[in-house]
């Protein structure tokens, strides 16, 4: 078998080490100021993703539940929403819309639908969204809970866990 | 040991995400980091373009995109003639992309990190594979920065295959 090593300097590893620059804190610092500048643009992104969702979950065009174009709907909005929410410190929202992810892949894996769990799904994201009057950290455990025992009785899996047997970064 | 420092006013980067939102708040992380050009694409076509047009410096990739997934980007990247193959490439997959990670790692990514990321996260990463000299590995069917760290871990010692870490233990 031909195995070649190459041992590449790369043009990013040259310049990163010029005169000047950032540390750590400051480059951080500055990103953080950039993040916070679009947290408005997020909730409302955030808001639109939910809106979506809402429509699509209310709507279904399939043979008896959502059709698969329907199911990958959802998991891009979902999947979007799980960053912003992630990015923007909405820990209920993040894992409302992960268990909603895991819902929807795992029904697209089986081909089937599942109309009902798909929308208390969304009506529990849109609770926990931004925006809507806030909840006692114990409710929202409360709500996440719920959701969780859906996916367990179902039997998915969780995209996360996967990641993790991977090894890849958190 | 002081902080580590990292001049990125004249590194040309690719940013690839097929959420327009998303880009820009990437971007906006990347530009407080001080990142000198930042050039977005939202699809396989448009990274292919600017990646021969610009030759940028190093790539943050979506796991998957709209027209291709992460791993065909990168395999097409490494098969490039030299310089183009030793881009740095950072996947960052989203939470439904998580099952397509071990294809991207497999095809030659110097990293992969799970979105939602942090500036915290993305600054450690951007750091270590811009201070890790890594031998690039080309074989019948691997292309791509060597995945075995005896020396420098990443920031949290993942990014292994399982063998890999069977292979530690054995040495």
């Amino acid at each position: 078998m031909k195995r070649l090593i190459h041992f590449p300097k790369t043009t990013l590893s040259e310049l990163v080490d010029d005169f000047g620059g950032m540390n750590r804190d400051d480059a951080i610092r500055g990103a953080q100021r950039e993040l916070e500048s679009m947290c408005t643009q997020a909730d409302q992104a955030i808001d639109a993703g939910i809106a979506a969702l809402q429509r699509i979950s209310a709507a279904p065009d399939g043979d008896g539940g959502h059709s698969p174009a329907q199911l990958h709907e959802i998991l891009v909005h979902g999947d979007q929403i799980v960053t912003l929410a992630g990015m923007f410190g909405h820990w209920a929202l993040d894992g409302a819309a992960r268990y909603l992810c895991d819902l929807t892949e795992g029904l697209r894996q089986e081909g089937r639908s599942d109309t009902a769990s798909i929308s208390v799904h969304v009506r529990a994201m849109r609770l926990l969204a931004p925006g809507s009057p806030p909840l006692p950290d114990e409710q929202q455990k409360l709500v996440l809970a719920e959701l969780a025992k859906i996916l367990s009785h179902r039997g998915y899996s969780r995209a996360s866990d996967l990641a993790d047997g991977a090894g890849v970064a958190a | 040991m002081g902080q580590p420092r990292l001049n990125l006013s004249k590194v040309h980067c690719l940013l690839a995400d097929r959420d327009q939102f998303t880009r820009g708040l990437i971007a906006q992380m990347l530009r407080g980091f001080g990142m000198g050009a930042i050039q977005v694409a939202a699809s396989g076509a448009q990274i292919r373009d600017l990646i021969v047009k610009d030759r940028p410096d190093v790539c943050f990739l979506e796991g998957v995109l709209p027209d291709n997934e992460a791993s065909d980007i990168i395999g097409w990247i490494r098969k490039q003639p030299p310089p183009m193959r030793f881009i740095p490439i950072i996947v960052m997959s989203g939470y439904t992309q998580l099952r397509t990670i071990s294809a991207a790692r497999d095809s030659g990514a110097n990293l992969v990190v799970r979105k939602p990321v942090s500036p915290q996260m993305l600054f450690d990463r951007l750091s270590w594979v811009a201070g890790t000299q890594r031998p690039f590995i080309e074989t019948d069917n691997f292309l791509g920065p060597d995945r075995r760290f005896h020396d420098i871990p990443p920031p949290d010692g993942r990014f292994k295959r399982e063998t890999d870490v069977a292979m530690e233990k054995q040495e």
